[in-house]
């Protein structure tokens, strides 16, 4: 299939999108992160039986503490993506990155360079 | 267990504004298990108030710490170093850790982070509800274990009200009547003959009327 998506991403991988936690999101938005996608399986494909649910939950529980602290919510978003479905993944990864573009860089004034969020969790 | 919900950003950035260095103090106990105060949601608070300040232009310096009982002496002290080199303490404790703070450290300001809400138990997954007023004379033993005066809207002690539709609530119908509960409770364990019984108008001196409420035991005092 040889599919292209954009490079200006950087994938981490967990065990599971249940492995994610609220303040994971919010530190690496402080960091200087622009956007972060969240994508795990489909609904009802979870080999931990619920855990996109619990993120899906989780991400939607960040997005109003975004709201709150009036930071823009749709830098964080989930989507359900089988693992096989790849040119869904690069329609998604797209839209995203217009959607981040479109909000331009991250506001937080004193954020860092998002390498270092890298190098924190692979130190 | 105490139950309390966190304030929204927008107020703690209102109750914190005149600070520059807080430190936001969680509690191990009661508040982390109902998921509002605990050590996760210290990080989850104070990274949301950074955020919230740093889109204004402003900025906090934050630190976190969570001690295992705001409500106790002995805990507290090991917050002492961290609570004298921060300029305020915003505390995820209960009302009663907030205030074992503030009168600790007389010349420090405290404020409050969370709204505490009431005495009760986890129904399910992120759901709690209220079981018990404190009202100081308990009657649990007269109602097959459900309290009327926390569960009946009307607070009825001779009920039901006549006013419940089905087995819900008139008041709260996303409620069950708590009356309805009681008779049910009295039927299973054959106690329904206390329902014959009037019970006299409670006594509410026991409850918040007059003052904060003391309990002293000369048996354990040094």
């Amino acid at each position: 299939m040889r599919l292209q998506y954009p490079t200006n991403i950087r994938i981490i991988r967990t065990p599971c999108t249940g492995k994610l936690e609220v303040e994971y999101f919010l530190r690496a938005f402080e960091k200087g992160a622009d956007g972060i996608l969240v994508a795990g399986c489909e609904e009802g494909s979870c080999h931990f039986i619920e855990g996109n649910f619990m993120a899906k939950r989780r991400v939607n529980y960040c997005r109003d503490i975004l709201t709150e602290a009036g930071f823009e919510k749709e830098r964080l978003r989930m989507v359900n993506i089988g693992a096989a479905d790849a040119r869904l993944f690069v329609e998604i990864v797209k839209d995203m990155i217009e959607t981040v573009r479109n909000l331009g860089p991250n506001p937080l004034s004193q954020a860092q360079s998002p390498k270092s969020v890298k190098e924190e969790i692979h130190p | 267990m105490i139950v309390a919900e966190r304030k929204s950003i927008p107020e703690l950035v209102d109750i914190i504004k005149d600070h520059k260095k807080i430190m936001v103090l969680g509690c191990g106990t009661c508040v982390t298990v109902c998921l509002a105060g605990g050590e996760r949601e210290v990080s989850i608070i104070s990274s949301a108030l950074r955020i919230a300040a740093q889109v204004k232009g402003s900025n906090f310096e934050i630190e976190e710490l969570t001690i295992e009982r705001q409500c106790d002496n002995v805990f507290i002290e090991e917050a002492a170093e961290a609570i004298e080199r921060n300029d305020a303490i915003l505390s995820l404790g209960c009302g009663a850790g907030v205030q074992a703070i503030a009168e600790r450290y007389i010349d420090k300001p405290v404020y409050a982070g969370l709204n505490t809400a009431f005495l009760g138990i986890l129904e399910e997954r992120g759901h709690w509800t209220e079981k018990c007023a404190a009202c100081g004379t308990c009657v649990l033993h007269k109602y097959g274990g459900i309290c009327p005066i926390t569960r009946c809207a009307k607070h009825m002690q001779n009920g039901p009200c006549c006013g419940s539709r089905e087995d819900r609530c008139e008041v709260r119908p996303d409620q069950p009547c708590a009356w309805q509960l009681i008779y049910q409770r009295l039927k299973n364990i054959g106690q329904l003959d206390r329902l014959k019984e009037i019970e006299p108008p409670k006594n509410w001196e026991t409850s918040l009327d007059g003052g904060c409420r003391v309990i002293v035991r000369d048996d354990h005092k040094i």
